[in-house]
């Protein structure tokens, strides 16, 4: 795997030639991002008569364009309406809502745009030079390393519910539990689906994801005119070109957490199977543990949307490289292009690099370019599309539920789905007005299966010896982690407390 | 969920989830009564911490109530007699169009549901309301059936358009 400068500026010179069709690309893949149930997979499954129809440099520049926008894409809505257009901008929600009722919505998006083109390019920009070793990450990860990276996930539940701690673990293991529904790991036996066929195969995540933000939040906002507060609405209506300069600024006065952030997404991209949720998750619980201010998050701070952002569009990068290096690809998209590839004759793999380089590095050139035309389309457009609540409630509400749910439907066509998708809703609504998180809820569901999954996969490999969990090196050092980062919080306020009173 | 009344915890409202959380961690257990334990022990593990939590909630809810630092209440469901007609009658027109979805499909249910609630909830004329449901139920057919072939059952539009366009 050795790359050479005019491969590179080879596959630069190539991007720019199709520069038309990384717009149309990433075009496409901020629309569909930021629709609920519209994933970057389902649409170019939907456009495999063109990406098998055409060159097979074109048809991966238009997939990688897509892909990558689609991220992007998925926090548009989880800032404006608080409803994420997939799973990995469900962090962004916690932040990026509160920031934008406060009607710095302009800023919030920019800070989205700006964390995500950076996350994109550092992590893209790595891949290329540090391909050989990063790849070799993915074969330490295994079943008791995951297990270790969703319990980082799932300590969030604790974070996000602070201010309830009870109430808040109430909802957590309500959303595992839920989690747990469908057919068995191991056996395949059914677990309380209620006698429904449909369920066996476990509580679709996007009816959950759907219910409890889009249809609870359609009818909670219904209390005030307006999504914004007053003084909001006032700073929404004066706002101008000034608000997305602001937004940037900030976003590179935290440059450094963007990057870090971005870091751990791509780590946990590179691992089959794990995708953008557990990242936003895990960087926003991180990014939380070293902060200083972590009282702050969940009110509306800069931090709380760069930290998911960055490691959501980091992960893209991380997704690809375990379908190009050793041709298992990390993630549904990436099964797609996979297809897409195979039929066009690619050889995925090692071999992959030494027949044709310029392709395999050229996928994360083309990441970078795309980020690069997606920060330049988006920005202009935040001051325009940051106003859509400035849409009075009533009118907003009713076209939420409606197309939104189109998205529950859309996934697997099922009706049972956009009922399953209101039974979810009731739930969030009384979550919301009973003081229960419902991203708790929500990380539940999400992070629920995928442990369950793993520990049974350890277990099973060790012939049920408990003691697996603690049996490798790479392990052990994440499970020292998580210890510290459970403890330092405590640690933290403790100090701050015998601070505060011995100044007192 | 602190509130004004000197500072007491209102509580009440806040049972609903911890009642239907102990009711299906029940009926989950039960579910999987004859089940290896596999296929158990994680939903086990979950259910038992969820009664532990449920039971910890009650026993300081308890206490709350008997120091007199919590009250009674359901205000929080159910804030004032208009917002409660709103939020239903919203509620109502999405079940409704999940109900007409399979007979009279995705265009026609949306016009619908999008027309009486433009009517009833924003107070449009009915010729306004009339003309922002067709625009967006238009939208929501090009891009959803046309464009992203979302598989709705068709409705007598959909068949309509289909018969004369071929599309």
């Amino acid at each position: 795997m050795h790359i050479s400068m005019s491969i590179l500026a080879d596959q630069f010179a190539l991007n720019f030639s199709y520069l038309w069709l990384i717009v149309i690309g990433t075009t496409i893949g901020i629309i569909i991002g930021a629709m609920p149930g519209f994933g970057a997979a389902n649409t170019i499954i939907l456009l495999l008569p063109f990406t098998l129809a055409v060159h097979v440099d074109v048809a991966l520049i238009f997939m990688i364009s897509l892909f990558v926008a689609s991220h992007m894409g998925g926090g548009i809505t989880s800032i404006l309406l608080n409803i994420p257009g997939n799973g990995g901008a469900a962090a962004t929600c916690l932040d990026g809502y509160p920031m934008a009722r406060k009607g710095l919505g302009q800023q919030a998006l920019v800070l989205s745009f700006v964390s995500s083109t950076v996350g994109g390019m550092v992590t893209a920009g790595l891949s290329i030079f540090l391909l050989p070793y990063i790849s070799r990450l993915a074969y330490y990860m295994h079943s008791v390393e995951m297990v270790v990276v969703l319990l980082f996930g799932i300590t969030l539940i604790a974070s996000v519910a602070s201010d309830n701690m009870l109430k808040g673990l109430i909802a957590g293991f309500l959303g595992l539990l839920i989690g747990a529904i469908g057919a068995d790991h191991i056996y395949s036996t059914p677990r309380a689906t209620f006698g429904f066929i449909e369920l066996y195969d476990g509580v679709p995540l996007i009816a959950v994801l759907i219910g409890v933000f889009a249809i609870s939040e359609a009818l909670t906002m219904m209390e005030s005119s307006s999504v914004l507060s007053d003084k909001g609405r006032e700073l929404m209506k004066q706002a101008g070109w000034k608000e997305t300069w602001e937004g940037v600024q900030m976003a590179f006065a935290r440059t450094w957490h963007m990057i870090w952030t971005s870091l751990v997404g791509l780590v946990i991209g590179i691992i089959p199977g794990a995708g953008a949720s557990i990242a936003a998750f895990v960087a926003y619980q991180q990014s939380r543990l070293f902060s200083k201010t972590p009282e702050k998050y969940g009110t509306g701070i800069p931090e709380g949307v760069i930290a998911p952002e960055s490691a959501n569009n980091g992960c893209s990068s991380g997704d690809l490289i375990p379908l190009l290096v050793i041709g298992v690809p990390g993630g549904t998209t990436a099964a797609v292009m996979l297809i897409v590839l195979t039929y066009h004759g690619v050889q995925l793999g090692p071999r992959l690099f030494i027949q044709n380089p310029g392709m395999g590095y050229g996928v994360f050139v083309t990441m970078m370019v795309a980020y690069a035309v997606m920060l330049f389309t988006t920005l202009p457009l935040t001051r325009y599309v940051s106003r859509l609540v400035l849409i009075p409630t009533t009118v907003l509400a009713p076209i939420i539920i409606a197309f939104t749910l189109v998205g529950a439907f859309a996934p697997r066509g099922y009706m049972f789905d956009l009922w399953l998708t209101l039974v979810f809703g009731v739930i969030g609504y009384l979550c919301r007005r009973t003081g229960y998180n419902v991203v708790a809820v929500l990380i539940g569901v999400i992070l629920g299966p995928m442990l369950e999954a793993n520990v049974m996969r350890a277990l099973r490999i060790s012939g049920d010896d408990p003691l697996v969990f603690f049996s490798s090196p790479v392990g052990n050092v994440l499970w020292v982690a998580l210890a510290c980062s459970l403890l330092i919080p405590s640690f933290a306020k403790w100090r701050r407390n015998r601070a505060a009173l011995a100044s007192a | 969920m602190k509130n004004d009344r000197d500072g007491k915890v209102a509580t009440g409202a806040d049972w609903i989830i911890p009642i239907l959380g102990a009711a299906f961690a029940t009926y989950y257990l039960i579910s999987i009564k004859d089940l290896a334990w596999e296929a158990k022990i994680s939903g086990v593990f979950c259910a038992v911490v969820l009664f532990l939590l449920i039971a910890i909630f009650a026993l300081r809810t308890a206490i709350g109530l008997l120091r007199g630092t919590h009250y009674l209440e359901l205000r929080s469901l159910y804030e004032s007699h208009k917002l409660a007609v709103v939020r239903g009658s919203l509620f109502a027109l999405t079940v409704a169009n999940v109900a007409l979805i399979p007979w009279a499909g995705f265009t026609l249910s949306t016009f619908g549901f999008l027309f009486a609630s433009f009517l009833w909830l924003e107070r449009m004329t009915p010729r306004r309301a009339a003309l922002v449901a067709a625009g967006l139920a238009l939208f929501g057919y090009v891009l959803f059936i046309l464009i992203l072939r979302t598989a709705f059952p068709p409705g007598p539009f959909e068949r309509l358009v289909a018969a004369l366009t071929g599309l």
